[in-house]
């Protein structure tokens, strides 16, 4: 007979996710996958496997979370303030856990690097997308007359770009007061 | 009375290496073992358990590398020059280590839930906060408080983005936020 299982695969990703973004990917074996996911660890080997659930993972991180917030701060008619949002928001998600441990993508930037020709692959689709959202709401704040070297603006995103990844190593010893400054800080360079 | 048969900062050495590339929890006492051809008795016996090792590895770490790389933020030099040779020290890849840092790459896997690893993070970066400080100070630089703060995110940011960049990608991030910083 054959096994069938109990819950659908984009519910299995959404389970794994969680998995490795606590744990990140090297230390998840496929017996913990298995087990997390309560499936057989014959699924995990000759099925669903860890890489793939592990990518599909990024994916749906880029897919449903990433990308929506990116297209509300494209839509934002608030110029520099939507960017001062958002980041107040990832800090909020990362103090309350919503985040379980820093972004997702971050972290696997620190552990498998460029590893992974794949994974890599999401990331230029990932950071592409996070760029080109900073440069649309600068190009609004140049409008707003709030930038003073519009001819700086290329600059200013790939400096917030990085912004994501200071303060995924910053939330972790830092209070959220002191976090709101440093965005603060961070931001008034721009202006 | 059997003496030790092992040199301990080779075992540790050895040990950062593996960790590093294979993630902390990753890696069990048995990986251990393999990598440093030193037996499970002797390790416990020495450092208790897997934590002790890790424990004395960043020490050792610091000790080494890190120590010195912070040494670079006291030099009577232009504050760009100075930041430049301080965060780039960290992006060379070499045969023993990866382009990063260490205690950088262990507290974003495990300070989150550690409070030890969580304590030597904040000393480190409070550390390198009052390098940067006292070199905007001495050279009499603007807003030499805010902009430590910036300077002290850039190397967190530096240490994690920097990795998947091109060396040239790297100098460009570096240079175009050094000068956004300090003009």
């Amino acid at each position: 007979m054959a096994h069938t299982l109990k819950s659908t695969y984009p519910e299995l990703v959404q389970k794994a996710q969680h998995l490795f973004w606590v744990k990140g990917y090297k230390s998840v074996s496929n017996e913990d996958l298995a087990k997390h996911l309560n499936v057989s660890v014959s699924t995990i080997y000759n099925k669903y496997t860890k890489e793939m659930l592990f990518l599909d993972a990024l994916d749906s991180y880029v897919v449903s979370l990433s990308d929506p917030i990116m297209c509300q701060i494209r839509a934002s008619k608030n110029g520099l303030q939507s960017l001062k949002d958002f980041f107040y928001m990832l800090i909020e998600a990362l103090l309350d856990k919503t985040f379980p441990r820093s972004c997702i993508m971050v972290n696997t930037v620190v552990e498998l690097r460029k590893e992974n020709r794949e994974v890599s692959d999401i990331y230029d689709r990932y950071f592409s997308n996070m760029r080109n959202s900073y440069i649309a709401v600068l190009k609004r704040a140049v409008d707003m007359g709030e930038i003073i070297h519009p001819e700086k603006i290329e600059q200013y995103a790939d400096y917030i770009v990085g912004m994501i990844f200071g303060i995924s190593i910053y939330y972790k010893i830092k209070s959220k007061e002191e976090l709101f400054q440093y965005i603060d800080g961070h931001l008034a360079l721009i202006q | 009375m059997r003496h030790k048969e092992f040199n301990s900062n080779k075992v540790l050495e050895d040990v950062i290496g593996l960790f590093w590339r294979n993630g902390i929890t990753a890696c069990s006492i048995k990986d251990i073992v393999a990598e440093t051809n030193v037996n499970r008795f002797s390790l416990y016996k020495e450092f208790e358990n897997k934590e002790g090792i890790l424990l004395k590895a960043l020490e050792l770490y610091y000790s080494r590398y890190t120590s010195k790389q912070i040494a670079i933020l006291n030099q009577d030099k232009p504050s760009k020059d100075v930041l430049k040779e301080f965060y780039f020290s960290y992006l060379i890849e070499n045969s023993k280590h990866p382009a990063g840092c260490f205690m950088i790459h262990t507290a974003s896997e495990l300070a989150d839930h550690n409070t030890v690893i969580k304590q030597q993070l904040d000393n480190y970066i409070k550390e390198i906060e009052d390098g940067i400080q006292g070199l905007l100070e001495r050279n009499n630089e603007n807003n030499s408080k805010t902009n430590t703060i910036r300077l002290s995110g850039l190397f967190c940011s530096s240490m994690c983005f920097c990795l998947i960049q091109s060396p040239k990608e790297r100098l460009d991030y570096l240079n175009t936020s050094i000068d956004l910083i300090l003009n």
